[in-house]
């Protein structure tokens, strides 16, 4: 052998230590002076973010923990199914919350997120007794399962005490609403969030968060269903109060999955949105008059609109119209084909379109979106076509675009696309195309120049193309 | 047509193909401002031995759907699948079986050319080597080297860092 491991650039050597356990660190370390002193040296470990896990922590010595971390290194820790642990092995957990207390307080000066799921209590606990001292720590999440709801009560979150420094900083803050306790973690940090992110398994804990906590600071807010069998329920127009509409006005960013929670409120709430700049409705069901109220909201800069019923509502006859002077940022589902765009955009910047039935084909948008003014001679950063079938029609509007980036992402394509792609006036147009699980079809007797990733490869090597399959028929 | 010839540390000369500039930002920087028909000459710190054996590595890659650099999308920041060793090419594990003698010359080159496909599979496979190895013995043997502990030095270090079962 000409050259030994040990010679190798001491980067390279790290990126292989990257790839170890913490156990075989352990061994690597019983190999040489070397390696003894490279993985023992208290920086060493380099790591930004942790994860603790029930089957982690079985195989970690404690002391080693806290010294793996390093000196005030650590920015993120996430803490998972401590659940189990805590009944199988009382006195093991009991070291190990020391050990978090421990490892907490090192990185007081670095930790800015912490995420903790399926947590009991007493970790819970731990965990704020080692917060007392943080002070950057702005992102916080607790979360719990919902296969966890079944057979055991929902650990119980205990509120903060305010004279602490801990979590006076946290503007971030995601939580499951299990049960009355979160309510409260996030009625003891009102004041001072910004964002908040709910995940929602039923309607009344989402309404005890609204309509009774004043959240005076907050800007953004996100509510989704948590995944679950059970029933989550319909708010009613009359449950929503006036503690909703004043947090509701003050909202910069509104994104809601809730399915059909708010199907029967959400005109309203949309009304009581006055500064709203980013707007995104994932699934649920979307009413005309939604649409029209959404179209009358002229401060939007990004919509996100992707529900999951649209067609079974409302929208025969005549569809209203979006119009939308200020938006920018533009992502639409295939499925509301309905939908028709005003042709005033001058600001747009990039655009995504989603199919989320199987493959569907977003003809209709595609008519309308090649209506916008000047959309041909328009610079746009992005746009992303996922999950959508594109027949031959689609070309010309695809060759007409003018795209820093344009991407597929598990698309059926025809293969004629390629030709279109393969065109000089395109490539000056767009400048990078990449394809990602894809599907090409080739349809016989049809003319087509490039028919295999060879020839692609060749003729217009600036199209990335990945993980993609061709049929030919 | 652009001619690129990679000049090894023994003068040997290695004509390759435009793909492989596509693969190294080292040649890839080189090549970048020359002409469309202008021959490129590199100097490489690099032994003719271990040169034939990248360009080899970049031809069994000339095919790939993938595109070796950079596929143009995040991927995945898990740190789950950052981190597995075990979803190596079985191309490269096909190709690195035989080098075991020269994977940390490769390795050197992969640096060097600053290819970075390369650089992890032959990290990732170094790894393998130390995870799978049964014992410490089985590293020093694998990857040739030499125990520089004194023993009273090796037993503290093994009482350090030993197994520990229960708590």
């Amino acid at each position: 052998m000409s050259f030994s491991i040990l010679d190798l650039p001491s980067e390279v050597v790290d990126h292989i230590f990257s790839y170890l356990t913490i156990d075989d660190h352990r061994y690597a370390r019983r190999v040489c002076r070397q390696w003894n002193h490279q993985l023992s040296s208290p920086g060493y470990f380099k790591a930004t973010k942790m994860r603790l896990e029930q089957a982690y922590l079985f195989n970690v010595r404690l002391d080693e923990l806290a010294g793996y971390v390093g000196q005030g290194k650590l920015h993120c820790l996430k803490v998972n199914d401590l659940i189990q642990l805590e009944g199988m092995r009382p006195a093991l957990f009991a070291e190990y919350m020391k050990t978090m207390v421990q490892l907490l307080e090192v990185s007081r000066f670095s930790l800015e997120e912490l995420r903790l799921r399926n947590c009991p209590e007493e970790t819970l606990l731990a965990v704020y007794d080692g917060l007392v001292k943080a002070c950057r720590l702005r992102h916080l999440r607790v979360d719990v399962e919902p296969d966890h709801f079944q057979d055991m009560i929902v650990p119980k979150v205990p509120c903060f005490v305010s004279d602490s420094v801990g979590l006076s900083l946290v503007t971030h803050l995601e939580v499951t609403l299990g049960n009355e306790s979160f309510v409260g973690l996030v009625s003891s940090l009102a004041s001072q969030l910004t964002c908040l992110t709910l995940t929602v398994f039923g309607k009344h804990l989402l309404l005890r968060c609204w309509n009774d906590i004043r959240l005076p600071a907050l800007h953004s807010l996100s509510v989704r269903r948590g995944e679950s069998h059970m029933p989550i329920g319909v708010i009613q127009p009359v449950e929503l109060g006036g503690g909703c509409w004043q947090m509701l006005a003050q909202l910069e960013t509104f994104r809601c999955g809730t399915y059909n929670l708010l199907n029967k409120v959400l005109v309203e709430m949309l009304q009581h949105c006055k500064k709203l700049q980013c707007l995104a409705i994932t699934n649920g069901c979307i009413s005309l008059e939604c649409i029209e109220q959404i179209g009358a909201m002229k401060g939007l800069k990004d919509l996100h609109l992707a529900p999951d019923h649209y067609r079974n509502r409302g929208l025969t006859g005549n569809p209203p119209v979006l119009q939308l002077p200020n938006v920018e940022h533009l992502h639409l589902s295939a499925e509301i084909g309905g939908i028709r765009l005003g042709r005033q955009m001058p600001k747009i910047k990039s655009m995504v379109l989603e199919g989320l039935e199987a493959y569907s084909s977003p003809k209709a948008l595609i008519s309308e979106i090649g209506n916008i003014d000047n959309i041909a001679e328009r610079r746009l950063r992005k746009f992303p076509f996922i999950h959508v079938q594109l027949d031959r029609e689609a070309n010309d509007f695809i060759g007409s675009l003018s795209v820093d980036l344009l991407t597929f992402e598990n698309c059926r394509i025809d293969g004629s696309l390629l030709d279109v792609l393969a065109k000089p006036d395109t490539r000056r147009q767009i400048l990078r195309i990449v394809m990602k699980d894809c599907t090409l079809t080739f349809q016989a007797g049809q003319p087509y120049n490039i028919r295999t990733v060879t020839e692609l490869r060749e003729k217009c090597p600036y199209i990335q193309i990945a993980h993609s399959g061709i049929i030919y028929k | 047509m652009r001619t690129i010839q990679l000049i090894s540390s023994d003068n040997e000369f290695f004509v390759i193909e435009e793909h492989l500039a596509t693969l190294s930002e080292h040649i890839k920087a080189c090549v970048e401002d020359a002409d469309a028909d202008e021959t490129v000459l590199i100097f490489l710190p690099i032994h003719s031995a271990i040169l034939s054996k990248v360009v080899q590595w970049a031809n069994i890659h000339k095919d790939d759907l993938i595109p070796i650099l950079d596929i143009g999308y995040d991927s995945d920041n898990d740190d789950t699948v950052e981190k597995c060793t075990n979803n190596i090419d079985p191309k490269d594990v096909d190709f690195l079986k035989d080098q075991k003698d020269i994977l940390m010359d490769l390795g050197e080159a992969a640096v060097v050319l600053k290819m970075k496909k390369l650089t992890k599979v032959v990290c990732k496979t170094v790894a393998n080597i130390i995870k799978n190895s049964k014992s410490v013995e089985e590293i020093r043997d694998t990857l040739n080297i030499k125990c520089d502990f004194t023993p009273a030095e090796e037993e503290q270090v093994r009482r350090e860092n030993g197994f520990l079962g229960n708590i």
